[in-house]
C-alpha cells in the first residue's frame, strides 16, 4: 500500500473510531455522566487524601524545627574551647545547624529582655561582672536524634564545662504529630487503595453495560469483518474522553478549594512549608500528570477486561 | 475454491467433550450454488461458522481460495470476512439505527475504502439485490423483512466477495418472500456469485444445484443431481 493510500486509510478508519466513540457517547450520554462523576469523587478522594498526608508531614516539620538543645557553659570557659566545640558539633550527623552566642552577647540580650525590670539590672550592677556564660544551641534533622546528640555531649571531656544543658522537650508533641502522620498515611493508602478498586469495578460495569447494549452491533461488525481492535478502539476512546474531562472538573475544583483554603493555611504554617496550591499546581504539575495518566491506563486496562467476553466470536 | 479435509469440531465444557462434527471433507468449486441441509443439531451452523472464518476447526484443514483458513488468528480471520465472504443470515442482523445505505456500506467502511466510492458501491449493491432507491436513506427496521433481507444480500455483496454465506435466509420470510430472495440467489449465482446456503428446509435447498446432507457431524450425502436439472432450467 502506497503511504498517501496508506494514509487516507488511516484517517478513515481512525475517522470512523472517533466517531463510533462519540456516538456511543451520546447514546449512553447518562452512563458516561455517571462514570465521569465517579472518576471526579474518586480522583478528589485520592487528592483530599494526598492533602492531608502533606498537610500532617508540614506540621511535623514546623514542630520538629522548634525543637533544640541548649548548652549553657560555664563563664570561665576560654572563648577559644567553645568555638572548638561548636566546630566539633556543626560536624556531628544529623545536626542541621549550632548558633553560637558568646557571653557578651548573652549579657546583652538578657538585659534587653529584662529593660523593663530595674530589679535586675541593679543586680548585674552590683554583681560587676558577666555572670552569664557562653550559650551553644544546636539544631538536629528530626526530635528523634536529640537523645544521640545528648549522649554524645555527654561522653566528651569538655562536658564538665557545660553549667546546664536545656533540652527543649517539643518531642513529645512531634512524635504525637508524627504518629498521627503515619496513621494518616496508612489510613491515605488504604482509603487511596479503596477508592480506586471501586472506582475500577464501577469503569468495569459501565463499559460492561455499553458493550452488552451494544452487543448485537458488535456481533453485526464483527460479521462484516472489523478486527477485534476496531471494536476495542471506540471504548479506549470514550475512556479517554472521560479521564480528560474528569481530570479537567478535578483540576478546576482542586483550583477553588486552594483559592478558598490556601489563606486559612498561611497562619497555621507561618514558615510557608504548606499550601494546596503549592502541592497542586507547582510546576512542572508532577502530581496532576501522574494521577491522569494512572486513571487513564486503570481505565483503559478496565475497558480491556470488561470488553474480552463480548469480542469472542 | 474452498476445500475441507477431514475437519472436526469439539466443543469442551466442565471437561465434557461434544464432537459436532466428525471428519467432513468436500470441496465447492467458484461458481457453485450449494444447500448444506440437516435437521436441527447436525452440524450446519458449526460448519457455516468455519467455513465462514467465524470459528476454527478443531482439527482438519480449510482451504479458501488456496490460503489456509484453519489456523488463522483473530484479526486474520476479520480480513477473510471482509474481504472475501459475504453473510446473509434468517435474522437480518442489519444495524436497526443505521440507514439502509449505511448498512450496505459496511463492509466497505472496515476495509477503509472513502466514503464517496463507499456510497457509490453500496448502492450498486442495493440495485442488483433488487431495492428501490427510495429506500436507501430509511432506517433498516422502517423496512418489510423482504426489504431487509434485500438490504443483507447487498451488504453480502458490496465487497465482491469470492462467497456468499445464507444461514436459513429464508427463516423470518413469508414463502412468496422467500421465494423472491431464493430467486435473488439464483440471479446472483448465475452472474458468477458462489453461493452457499444453509438450511433445513428440503424446498429452499431444492433452488440450489448441489445438496449436502449433513447428520450427527458427518455428511450422509452429497447430491449433484440438481446441477442438471438446474442446467436445463437456466438454459431454459
Amino acid at each position: 500500500m502506497s503511504s498517501k493510500k496508506y494514509r487516507a486509510n488511516f484517517l478513515i478508519v481512525w475517522g470512523r473510531i472517533i466517531a463510533h466513540a462519540g456516538q456511543n457517547m451520546w447514546r449512553n450520554a447518562s452512563l458516561a455522566l455517571v462514570t465521569i462523576t465517579i472518576l471526579v469523587l474518586s480522583l478528589i478522594s485520592v487528592n483530599a487524601l494526598l492533602a492531608v498526608r502533606a498537610a500532617t508531614t508540614a506540621a511535623v516539620t514546623a514542630v520538629n524545627k522548634q525543637v533544640d538543645l541548649s548548652l549553657f557553659f560555664e563563664p570561665a570557659a576560654p572563648e577559644k574551647t567553645i568555638t572548638d566545640i561548636v566546630a566539633y558539633l556543626q560536624a556531628v550527623p544529623n545536626v542541621t545547624s549550632v548558633e553560637y552566642t558568646n557571653p557578651d552577647q548573652a549579657l546583652a540580650a538578657f538585659r534587653a529582655r529584662h529593660a523593663n525590670n530595674d530589679e535586675i539590672l541593679k543586680s548585674l550592677d552590683v554583681l560587676g561582672e558577666n555572670p552569664l556564660g557562653a550559650l551553644v544551641v544546636v539544631h538536629a534533622g528530626s526530635a528523634g536524634d536529640y537523645p544521640a546528640i545528648i549522649s554524645l555531649v555527654q561522653a566528651q571531656p569538655w562536658n564538665t564545662l557545660i553549667q546546664q544543658r536545656s533540652f527543649e522537650d517539643k518531642t513529645q508533641i512531634a512524635s504525637r504529630v508524627e504518629l498521627l502522620t503515619s496513621r494518616a498515611r496508612t489510613g491515605s493508602i488504604v482509603l487511596a487503595i479503596l477508592f480506586s478498586l471501586i472506582a475500577i469495578m464501577i469503569i468495569f460495569n459501565t463499559v460492561r453495560v455499553a458493550i452488552y447494549t451494544q452487543r448485537d452491533e458488535i456481533a453485526i461488525k464483527k460479521l462484516v469483518g472489523a478486527t477485534n481492535g476496531f471494536i476495542r478502539a471506540p471504548f479506549f476512546v470514550e475512556g479517554f474522553v472521560y479521564v480528560v474531562i474528569a481530570c479537567a472538573v478535578v483540576i478546576g475544583l482542586l483550583a477553588a478549594t486552594a483559592r478558598v483554603v490556601d489563606p486559612f493555611l498561611g497562619p497555621l504554617f507561618s514558615d510557608g512549608g504548606f499550601s494546596l496550591h503549592t502541592l497542586f499546581f507547582a510546576a512542572p504539575y508532577e502530581l496532576l500528570v501522574a494521577e491522569t495518566i494512572i486513571v487513564l491506563l486503570l481505565t483503559w486496562i478496565t475497558s480491556a477486561f470488561a470488553m474480552r467476553r463480548y469480542l469472542r466470536t | 475454491m474452498i476445500e475441507l479435509k477431514n475437519i472436526t469440531k469439539t466443543y469442551t465444557n466442565n471437561n465434557l467433550s461434544l464432537q459436532v462434527l466428525k471428519g467432513i471433507t468436500f470441496s465447492i468449486e467458484d461458481g457453485e450454488f450449494v444447500a448444506i441441509m440437516g435437521p436441527s443439531g447436525s452440524g450446519k451452523s458449526t460448519l457455516m461458522h468455519i467455513i465462514g472464518a467465524l470459528d476454527t476447526p478443531t482439527s482438519g484443514q480449510y482451504l479458501l481460495d488456496g490460503h489456509d483458513v484453519s489456523t488463522l488468528a483473530e484479526d486474520e480471520l476479520a480480513r477473510i470476512r471482509k474481504t472475501k465472504i459475504g453473510f446473509v443470515f434468517q435474522a437480518f442482523n442489519l444495524l436497526p439505527r443505521a440507514t439502509v445505505l449505511r448498512n450496505a456500506s459496511l463492509p466497505l467502511m472496515y476495509a477503509g475504502v472513502p466514503k464517496e466510492e463507499r456510497d457509490d458501491r453500496a448502492k450498486k449493491a442495493l440495485l442488483a439485490a433488487g431495492l428501490l432507491e427510495s429506500h436507501f436513506m430509511h432506517l433498516s427496521n422502517q423496512l418489510s423483512g423482504g426489504q431487509m433481507q434485500r438490504v443483507a444480500i447487498a451488504r453480502a455483496l458490496v465487497n465482491n466477495p469470492s462467497l456468499i454465506l445464507a444461514d436459513e435466509p429464508t427463516g423470518n420470510l413469508d414463502s412468496k418472500t422467500g421465494n423472491v430472495v431464493l430467486g435473488t440467489f439464483q440471479k446472483l449465482n448465475r452472474e458468477g456469485h458462489t453461493i452457499v446456503l444453509i438450511t433445513h428446509e428440503r424446498d429452499v435447498a431444492e433452488h440450489a444445484q448441489r445438496i449436502i446432507f449433513l447428520r450427527d457431524g458427518v455428511i450422509e450425502s452429497d447430491d449433484r443431481s440438481h446441477v442438471q436439472r438446474k442446467q436445463s432450467y437456466d438454459n431454459a
